[in-house]
């Protein structure tokens, strides 16, 4: 039986490696590599104790102060723009404005008075190109024109000769006939109603075959 | 916070103490973990405190955050992994510019070290160069005796993954520092 072969499935199982079922069985019939594997298990394990005791280091009595003042200094620490950056950030900013390129202004431009507008003092104008005019849709009036003349139901035909001819400019004057004021003619006709007569009426008569309504109703 | 303070301030007086109160017994019973954990990079006591005070500090600002508070060692953990290494890095970058400054003196200065406990810097030379997924699982699982499980835990990654990373860890370890070769050509 080769031991050799094994060597290194036996470093493996000693570095943590799962236990193959063919170094199982090998180990079950060979005390030299069993006590092989133990030593080499035995030498990690010294290496972990040697880690572990490397890695106790004690924590100071002071740590979780230490840690509440740490907290509150950066409470209080102003941030890292407010500090130090303030500085060059300020410097950047007027190297900014100083070297900032200054528009050219078109020469012999008339300029806009002054006016009250916060935004800009002055306006230049700018000739631009020819205004285009739209007309506009005529607005309707807000009240109703009264007619001055009011004509008569039989008399819109005489009328919308008049006013052709008058458009034409071939009116003759003499020839148009006059006539009475119309209310000159008016005769008002006194109203009379004859007085009703009770006696007429009679009370008490049964109703006609007429039907409802067609005589007095009796009570 | 405040405003609520107004309203009701008897219940932020309860909430604020019982956030404080449970942060301290999460303070109390990882403070420990943190400094070995960030003393597994940095081999420095000092340093390995400030870090964990650090990690402390930021853990204390998004406590409130955390939804899962059982998940508070490996969320400590994890943050304090990544301070340490952050520092352990700026600190090598340093020791490098100053060795080049002053080369004799360090030279002088490592031998005696060397003489003096030459196991214990064979063992850290051997830690600090294996891969960092490697390093986290082996000074995890040497603090406090942490198995596979805890370990993956900790450290949010499957048991299989922290069984196959501790194993090669450990082969590395037992390569660079010679634990097995002796009792092999025992043989």
């Amino acid at each position: 039986m080769s031991c050799e072969r094994y060597a290194a499935s036996i470093e493996d199982r000693a570095c943590g490696a799962d236990m193959t079922p063919d170094l199982e069985r090998h180990l079950a019939g060979c005390s030299r590599c069993a006590a092989l594997l133990e030593a080499h298990q035995q030498a990690m394990a010294n290496l972990d104790a040697e880690i572990q005791s490397a890695l106790d280091v004690p924590v100071s009595n002071t740590f979780i102060r230490d840690v509440r003042a740490r907290v509150e200094q950066e409470d209080r620490r102003p941030a890292w723009w407010l500090s130090w950056g303030i500085v060059p950030l300020a410097a950047a900013v007027l190297l900014a404005v100083w070297l900032r390129p200054v528009p050219a202004q078109a020469p012999n431009l008339p300029t806009a008075p002054r006016t009250s507008w916060p935004v800009s003092r002055t306006a230049t104008i700018v000739p631009g190109p020819p205004e285009v005019f739209v007309p506009r849709a005529p607005l309707r009036a807000a009240t109703v024109v009264q007619p001055k003349v009011l004509v008569p139901p039989d008399g819109g035909r005489a009328v919308s000769e008049y006013l052709r001819l008058v458009r034409q400019g071939t009116l003759d004057t003499s020839n148009l006939a006059t006539t009475q004021d119309v209310a000159a003619d008016l005769v008002v006709a006194p109203l009379t109603i004859a007085p009703i007569v009770l006696s007429d009426v009679e009370f008490g008569s049964k109703p006609t075959a007429g039907g409802p309504g067609t005589g007095p109703r009796g009570f | 916070m405040h405003e609520t303070a107004g309203r009701h301030p008897g219940i932020l007086v309860t909430f604020d103490a019982a956030f404080e109160r449970e942060f301290e017994d999460r303070l109390r019973e990882s403070a420990s973990l943190a400094v070995r954990v960030a003393y597994g990079v940095l081999k420095n006591p000092q340093d390995a405190e400030e870090t964990a005070q650090e990690a402390f500090a930021r853990a204390y600002r998004r406590f409130s955050q955390l939804r899962d508070r059982s998940r508070f060692r490996a969320w400590l953990i994890r943050m304090t992994w990544r301070l340490a290494i952050d520092r352990w890095r700026s600190d090598r970058r340093r020791v490098a510019r100053e060795q080049t400054s002053m080369s004799s003196a360090v030279e002088r200065t490592s031998e005696q070290v060397a003489s003096e406990n030459e196991r214990s810097n064979r063992l850290w030379a051997a830690i600090d160069d294996l891969p960092e997924k490697l390093r986290i699982v082996i000074v995890l699982s040497a603090i406090q005796g942490y198995d596979v499980r805890e370990v993956s835990q900790l450290l949010d990654v499957p048991e299989g993954t922290v069984k196959s990373r501790l194993f090669l860890a450990r082969k590395a370890l037992a390569k660079r520092l010679q634990c097995l070769v002796n009792d092999t050509q025992r043989r």
